[in-house]
């Protein structure tokens, strides 16, 4: 089997060398051996057979879809009918449900075939996969070392090639971390420019949902389909969706003017640094104008995201309760210990963690001292953004301070885990686009670049990611080759 | 909670202050865990409070990304999810209804 990408096994369906059962036969195959990565929580591999059939005989018939064939692998965080969606937490190990989220619906509709449900962080909180219920992920390019998170499953199986893509949510660095460390291309879209229904919610106002590829042009495929307003979503968007791979494909457009902010590579270790300003050359010479900027209030982004997305969390995960679905405990003997055991139980540490950060900062007399304060922070650091982009095209900086790091290494030094989404963070609060995709490489694992848009801008960002993989072939390098 | 303390960013997590959280959260932490927990707690806090500092006169706060109007859909009776649906784990359930402990006796 050669076929990898999704432009590849979309191109080679088209034209019959494949058909949706065999390539779907082969992805099981794939995971099956490596099953040791634990990326996924849930294999589907009788419906994904069975839909595989199904759109071989559509095919037949001539009636092909965007994406007819195409194996993909969903984080468990989007709602599937009648399939187990975990989220990464004991609490809803019990949970099938009953819909699908607008997601999965789109890429369904498309014609994609669900591999299964990708192992993540408990409720997409962490950066390195190993707060899942379901054990540690591992980084295909050396098992020692974590993928990154929360979509640390997605990301670990698109790097290993056991599913060609996959998708992701990021409320904080959740795609753009994991792709980085993974050697992949990792998008978060603006926030509204894909439905959150039936995303399992952690922090409304910042959760986005997104996609891991090997290339850009696979995202930008796979971005057209996941797209556009929702009604059922009610921060969902109206802009008009573009078609992003024609606008890569035929779009003339090579000289833009990318910033890059000073707060984001004064602090970079020699290896990071000198990766990032050969991929600066690389942009240059394809015709970029390369400006120095300041966005200089995103230093205390992590510190604003801290306040903001615990108190979202705190509030959205009172939901779980023990009554209508999920863990409920069995020590419960009246209704306020029925919450108090099943939450207990149910949720782990770093779960518990921000629920109780997010509680005191929400709480009667440090509302205005936290949560108000990071507030008008976050608005800071969006102004800062927002002049940014009076004077430049995109943003480019690293994905992460440096490559992953070992599994245990920073599971008990909670800070050391947040400061991993340093560059990753301000992004989220301010809603914009950004992309990561593979840079090079440190003692044998990956380094990204992260290429930040003004919101709605993807095409750009996809454009210039685009740019750069012609001329590079980092994206190309797979783990164990 | 202590409301008389006007600056409270950087401020200790104490063993009380935890109790009276995790009675808010409906959580509860193991008494071997508070020491532990008290201390990642300290440190948040202090990462947190580094916003203090910011220069954020006369800012408004900012609730949500994008300065958009909701687009509202018609107003017409859609099919939702049945109750049965919603309800298939029927060791929750009894006649349609969520079961929990007995409230009243």
């Amino acid at each position: 089997m050669t076929y990898k990408s999704v432009t590849e096994i979309l191109e080679a369906i088209k034209k019959k060398d494949i058909s949706a059962t065999e390539i779907t036969k082969d992805y099981f195959k794939r995971i099956k051996a490596s099953d040791d990565l634990n990326c996924f929580i849930t294999l589907t591999e009788d419906s994904a057979l069975n839909r595989a059939k199904k759109i071989d005989k559509d095919i037949s018939k001539n009636n092909l879809k965007p994406l007819s064939g195409l194996p993909i692998a969903q984080k468990d965080i989007f709602c599937t009918k009648g399939v187990k969606t975990s989220c990464g937490s004991k609490m809803l190990d019990n949970f099938i449900s009953p819909y699908d989220a607008t997601v999965v619906d789109k890429l369904n509709e498309a014609g994609t075939i669900m591999l299964g449900k990708t192992n993540m962080d408990e409720f997409a909180m962490g950066s390195s996969n190993e707060t899942s219920f379901y054990g540690a992920v591992k980084n295909p390019w050396d098992y020692e070392y974590v993928p990154g998170g929360s979509s640390g499953g997605s990301a670990s199986a698109v790097a290993a090639r056991i599913s060609p893509c996959s998708t992701g949510t990021d409320t904080g660095g959740s795609i753009r971390q994991p792709a980085s460390l993974c050697g992949i291309c990792g998008l978060k879209p603006t926030y509204g420019r894909v439905s959150r229904f039936g995303m399992i919610a952690f922090a409304s106002s910042l959760d986005q949902a997104g996609l891991f590829t090997t290339d850009a042009l696979d995202a930008a495929i796979l971005l057209k389909e996941i797209s556009g307003h929702d009604p059922k979503d009610s921060t969902s968007s109206t802009v008009e969706v573009p078609n992003y791979h024609d606008y890569c494909i035929n779009s003339d457009k090579k000289n833009f003017t990318v910033g890059i902010p000073e707060e984001f590579v004064n602090d970079l270790n020699d290896d990071v640094k000198n990766s990032f300003y050969e991929s600066v050359k690389i942009l240059e010479n394809i015709g970029c104008k390369i400006k120095t900027i300041n966005l200089k209030h995103t230093g205390l982004g992590v510190s604003a995201y801290q306040v903001v997305a615990p108190a979202e969390c705190s509030s959205n995960l009172s939901r779980f309760d023990g009554v209508r679905y999920g863990h409920r405990s069995k020590k419960s003997e009246s209704l306020e210990s029925l919450y108090r055991e099943s939450r207990s139980e149910g949720f782990g540490k770093e779960v518990k963690r921000r629920i109780l950060v997010g509680t005191y900062a929400l709480s009667a007399g440090y509302y205005d001292a936290y949560y108000l304060k990071a507030q008008k922070v976050r608005n800071l650091i969006a102004q800062d953004f927002s002049q940014a982009f009076e004077k430049v095209d995109l943003i480019l900086g690293p994905t992460t301070p440096d490559k992953a790091f070992k599994i245990g290494e920073k599971m008990n030094d909670p800070i050391a885990m947040y400061l991993s989404d340093v560059y990753t963070v301000s992004t989220n609060l301010a809603g914009l686009p950004a992309m990561s995709i593979p840079m090079g490489f440190k003692e044998g694992m990956p380094l990204g670049l992260q290429i930040i848009g003004n919101h709605f801008d993807e095409k750009d960002i996809l454009k210039l990611s685009y740019l750069y993989q012609k001329e590079t072939d980092w994206h190309e390098q797979e783990p164990g080759a | 909670m202590d409301t008389t303390d006007s600056h409270h960013l950087g401020k200790i997590m104490d063993k009380n202050t935890i109790k009276k959280l995790t009675y808010l959260s409906k959580l509860s932490i193991p008494e071997s865990d508070i020491d532990e927990l008290s201390k990642n707690l300290d440190n948040i806090l202090k990462l947190i409070g580094e916003i203090d500092a910011a220069p954020t006169d006369g800012m408004l706060p900012m609730a949500h990304p994008l300065d958009f109007t909701q687009p509202l859909r018609d107003d017409v009776c859609q099919k939702n999810i049945n109750r049965d649906a919603n309800q298939h784990d029927s060791s929750k359930t009894k006649d349609g209804y969520y079961t929990v402990p007995k409230i009243l006796d």
